[in-house]
């Protein structure tokens, strides 16, 4: 019943009378006078009343994390403000595409006027990774900072301090783990990494068949292919420079496009022809029989092999290698008794024996044809053979360093090169670990040596000198959501009695950031100066330009470093008595005298871009080692391209390094008997709407990709899980609760989590947010000593 | 002594003090985190129980004044205050107008520019700091400071239409800008606090947005027939 039109005036004259009666019962200084001195609305200082005219300002600009676009990013600022973002608008050709934005460049406008942002610094009060943490001043944050590392150091030498792999300032000049490393060099020197967590097999592999890890050939070139094959790759979400774009126009001048991937990812659903499904970790099965189809059926390219190769047969094998070693002895089974038919393959893999036959057979008779590999297939336990075996398909068929064909491999190539800052040398020479072990180097680091992959160890030293005590994690996620194991991370990061002091520079509470004793707030992109450039086909670099102040209390990471300098007495020594915008303008007169194209400051900074023009600029990879053989050797120690490398024959583990590419059957692989405990395989993605663990916390991007978890139609029926509920994905790592995608889009008998998830454990330790690192192993690959982030085996139940 | 304009009768003069003694209330509890004088003060000469007659879920706020263990009350609302407010975490209640009513739930966006743009019409802007990024107004502190700042200058207009303007500038933060943000906003923080201090405050914040919204409209209605 609705009161009355006189109870409610009644009413109000009451709660007036009290409100009254209140006011006059407050003391009136104290609230009064109470907010005097914080007075922040302030008389206007140009008062002239009204709001001045529009007067927009338009910087062009580009991200620094780390993603495969680097897309051109036009800021609309207004009064100090961006109001909103516009994306490359110059004509869209062939020789120079636009760089458009996709759903991640278009949610910057969100990333950087995120509520959430870290706003100022912190200090660690509960226990480490509990997430209590103290506001406290810069002053206090560098205070603080010193003097443990000054302690540290003191007690356990310069290669306890560590600056771990991270991927925040990626593709630009002044990275934050690079100044950090700088510093540690100007007082004493470091504990460095090699490898990354991107490409540690291809990286490391490529150049056993090559020499170099620059196989890649400009973009442009794949319309001159008659077929292209995608393994593993998915450019339509991760971009890989402009990959994407010109495998289209590819396809729209008729070639024909193969994409095989255990799921039929939007590159398979956009580009392809044809999807093929293939059990992760069994590539090298595949390719085993396409060899033996090329063999067999005399399909390979014999005068390119007799003249270029290494290997093949035992007619071309290196000295002092015993019979039946060579790559046709391996593929017909003379020493082990199974050639690789497609039949043999198809039982591994799941691959139809049929279209490993038709496949083989158009790649080796349609000259040129490109065979791209991906870099997730090489993120698995022997990932190494599946890029040694992808390099020598694209040898035995010709199809290296000629126009429209591709090399495989890493397939890097710099159209378009920049200049770092310096980080000067270290004193402890170039002592590394593999970017991937820095747990072990925390807990066992002084049993570490050249089994695990340590370089750069001094004459007479077997391992490191110190366990990895300090660590600073600038920029990046990989301190726990993006290396594997995070129980086993964590638990490791928790004990503070490993690592003492753990500094960590971020934009928000990653979880990641959780295990900071010191957590600084970072600015953004749009908040300093750099330069970006892309993945790995390089063919253009974008002036990272400053648009907007510094936020709340936030700093650059190279704004607090000098900081820390000034405190440790290098200040001049560490910034050279330069700004980041002063080191940007440095960094393009040291790229003009390489390049005398790179625009000066204020042409870049007038166009935004340095975009090379494909047109007569065409790069391809080993193009100089094919045409004039007798002048270009390829950088190999046999000059030639080593199907069979006698470096790696002389590890002597030809189980897991063999000297030619081989299917290894992996751990935790189909052939695993852990299978009849986990007996569906785990691979992630690269998700369109994260770059990597960035933007995870982005409402509107995730609207556009909800965390889910795909799943076959087949293996959900048998365990009676139905599409959208929620699962627990588990195995002796971990258990990850997420809701379940069910679709045909995967291959029966694996499943798919997109990577880069927040590692959200609730009170028991399960992630509740689905992230893969919950499941993956620390085992790394043999010869990279890479992580092996697509090789797992789990089990699915309904949550 | 209170403020007397002729221009109003002596309960609207009494009501123009007690809008503006309720604001900065508002304004110390929501600008910083609550450190142990300030509680005294407001325990001793705030009166909260007075409040408790207007609306009753004070009595809230009022219990947080009037607790056991006043040191361990403190320090949980200071930890309330950064959760909710400022961080490290994913905010539960972010004090900006614009992450309530723009689409990308983002800082900056119309609201912002909105806000202003009013406080620009009276000779008013937030202080701006050199090298450093504007703070957004639309800050739920800056919106009420605001207010408080036009009340201010209404005690002490004596010409009508600019009391007028002054009257419809208030008017307008109330009916154009808090109440479209403070109910959702008062919701979050009252289902996100853990102490009764930010419980009440959650309370208190949308009651007397409400409030005041009839306050001003017959606050207007008298200056237009006087």
């Amino acid at each position: 019943m609705s009161k009355s039109l006189f109870d409610r005036i009644n009413e109000r004259s009451l709660s007036r009378r009290s409100f009254i009666k209140w006011s006059s019962a407050v003391t009136a200084p104290v609230i009064i006078g109470g907010i005097a001195s914080e007075t922040k609305i302030v008389d206007k200082v140009n008062a002239a009343g009204t709001v001045k005219a529009s007067n927009e300002q338009i910087l062009s600009t580009c991200s620094t994390i780390n993603c495969g676009g680097r897309c051109l990013i036009r800021a609309h600022i207004n009064d100090g403000v961006i109001t909103r973002l516009s994306t490359d608008i110059k004509e869209d050709t062939f020789e120079l595409p636009q760089l458009r934005a996709c759903i991640r460049g278009r949610g910057y406008r969100q990333f950087v006027y995120n509520p959430d942002r870290l706003k100022y610094p912190m200090k660690r009060v509960g226990k480490r990774g509990e997430g209590k943490f103290e506001r406290i001043s810069w002053e206090e944050a560098i205070e603080y900072i010193a003097k443990e590392l000054t302690r540290l150091t003191d007690k356990h030498g310069p290669a306890s301090r560590y600056s771990n792999y991270s991927t925040g300032h990626s593709g630009s000049i002044i990275g934050a783990g690079n100044m950090i490393q700088k510093i540690f060099a100007l007082t004493g020197g470091y504990l460095g990494y090699h490898n990354s967590y991107s490409s540690a097999q291809t990286s490391t592999a490529t150049p056993y068949t090559y020499g170099t890890t620059q196989t890649g050939n400009t973009l442009n070139t794949l319309s001159d292919s008659k077929l292209i094959i995608l393994w593993g790759h998915n450019p339509v979400e991760t971009r890989w420079g402009v990959t994407d774009y010109y495998v289209k126009k590819a396809k729209e001048t008729g070639v024909k496009v193969v994409v095989i991937d255990p799921r039929q990812s939007n590159t398979a659903v956009g580009l392809a022809d044809e999807w093929i499904p293939i059990l992760p970790t069994t590539d090298n099965a595949m390719m085993d029989a396409m060899q033996y189809v090329i063999i067999s059926e005399k399909l390979y390219d014999k005068n390119f092999i007799d003249k270029y190769c290494v290997g093949f047969d035992e007619e071309n094998m290196p000295e002092g290698v015993p019979q039946g070693e060579s790559l046709v002895g391996y593929i017909l089974g003379d020493k082990d008794g199974v050639a690789k038919t497609p039949e043999w393959a198809e039982k591994i893999c799941k691959v139809p024996a049929e279209t490993i036959r038709k496949l083989a057979r158009e790649y080796a008779t349609n000259k040129p044809s490109a065979l791209l590999q991906g870099w997730g297939p090489q993120r698995q336990a022997f990932g190494e053979q599946f890029v040694r075996g992808g390099t020598v398909l694209a040898a035995i068929t010709g199809n290296v360093g000629i126009r429209g064909g591709w090399a495989s491999g890493s397939g890097y190539i710099s159209l378009v090169k920049t200049t770092s800052v310096p980080k000067g040398t270290n004193p402890l020479g170039n002592l590394t670990i593999p970017c991937f072990l820095w747990t072990d180097a925390i807990v066992r680091g002084t049993e570490m040596g050249e089994k695990d992959g340590v370089k750069g160890l001094p004459e007479g030293q077997e391992t490191l000198p110190s366990n990895i005590k300090a660590i600073f994690n600038l920029a990046g996620n990989a301190l726990i959501n993006q290396h594997s194991d995070c129980n086993k991370t964590a638990e490791i990061l928790r004990n503070e009695n490993l690592a003492e002091l753990i500094v960590v520079s971020e934009i928000f509470m990653t979880p990641s950031a959780k295990f900071a004793d010191i957590l600084l707030p970072s600015n953004t992109f749009m908040e300093r100066w750099d330069i970006g450039t892309t993945w790995a086909p390089s063919q253009h670099a974008i002036l990272s330009q400053k648009c907007i102040e510094n936020m709340y209390e936030s700093k650059s990471d190279y704004e607090w470093l000098t900081m820390l300098a000034k405190k440790l007495g290098i200040e001049k020594e560490f910034t050279e008595g330069k700004s980041e915008l002063d080191w940007v303008k440095w960094s393009i007169e040291e790229s003009r005298k390489k390049d005398p194209h790179f625009p000066t400051f204020e042409e870049f900074k007038k166009q935004g871009i340095y975009q090379v023009s494909l047109e007569n600029n065409a790069v391809i990879a080993f193009e100089k080692q094919i045409k004039d053989p007798e002048n270009n050797k390829f950088e190999t120690p046999s000059g030639k391209i080593e199907i069979f490398s006698k470096a790696l024959w002389d590890m002597n583990n030809p189980e897991e390094i063999p000297a030619i590419p081989k299917y290894v059957a992996s751990w935790e692989g189909p052939e695993d008997p852990l299978t009849k405990k986990y007996p569906l395989q785990l691979i992630g993605w690269h998700y369109k709407r994260r770059c990597h663990s960035t933007f995870d916390n982005n409402k509107w991007l995730e609207e556009a990709g909800p965390q889910v978890m795909w799943m076959n139609e087949r293996d959900a029926k048998q365990r009676k899980i139905k599409d959208g509920e929620r699962v627990r994905v588990y195995n002796d790592r971990g258990e990850v609760q997420m809701p379940v995608k069910i679709t045909n889009r995967i291959i029966p008998g694996t499943v798919a989590i997109p990577q880069g998830a927040w590692w959200s454990p609730d009170d028991k330790g399960i992630d509740q947010r689905g992230n893969i690192n919950t499941l993956t192993s620390q085992r790394p690959s043999p010869l990279a000593k890479g992580n092996p982030q697509h090789t797992n085996l789990v089990e699915v139940r309904k949550a | 002594m209170e403020i007397q304009n002729q221009l109003f009768t002596t309960e609207q003069n009494q009501l123009l003090s007690a809008r503006k003694k309720l604001y900065q209330l508002l304004h110390q509890l929501l600008s910083e985190p609550i450190s142990f004088e300030r509680f005294i003060e407001i325990k001793e000469q705030g009166y909260i129980d007075g409040l408790i007659e207007l609306d009753n879920s004070v009595q809230i706020l009022y219990d947080f004044f009037y607790c056991q263990d006043i040191d361990e009350s403190i320090q949980k609302a200071r930890e309330d205050f950064f959760r909710l407010f400022i961080g490290p975490d994913s905010l539960p209640a972010p004090p900006w107008e614009s992450v309530y009513r723009s689409k990308e739930r983002a800082l900056f966006d119309f609201p912002t520019f909105e806000v202003r743009n009013l406080y620009n019409q009276f000779g008013l802007e937030v202080r701006k700091r050199e090298n450093l990024h504007d703070e957004a107004d639309d800050h739920i502190v800056f919106e009420i400071e605001f207010m408080i700042a036009l009340i201010e200058k209404t005690q002490k207009e004596e010409e009508r239409d600019v009391i007028i303007k002054l009257l419809e500038g208030q008017k307008m933060l109330l009916s154009e800008h808090l109440s479209k943000w403070v109910p959702q906003f008062s919701l979050d923080i009252r289902n996100n606090a853990s102490t009764s201090l930010f419980i009440g405050i959650g309370y208190l914040l949308d009651f007397f947005t409400k409030f005041d919204c009839e306050l001003v409209d017959d606050l207007f209605v008298s200056i237009n027939n006087c």
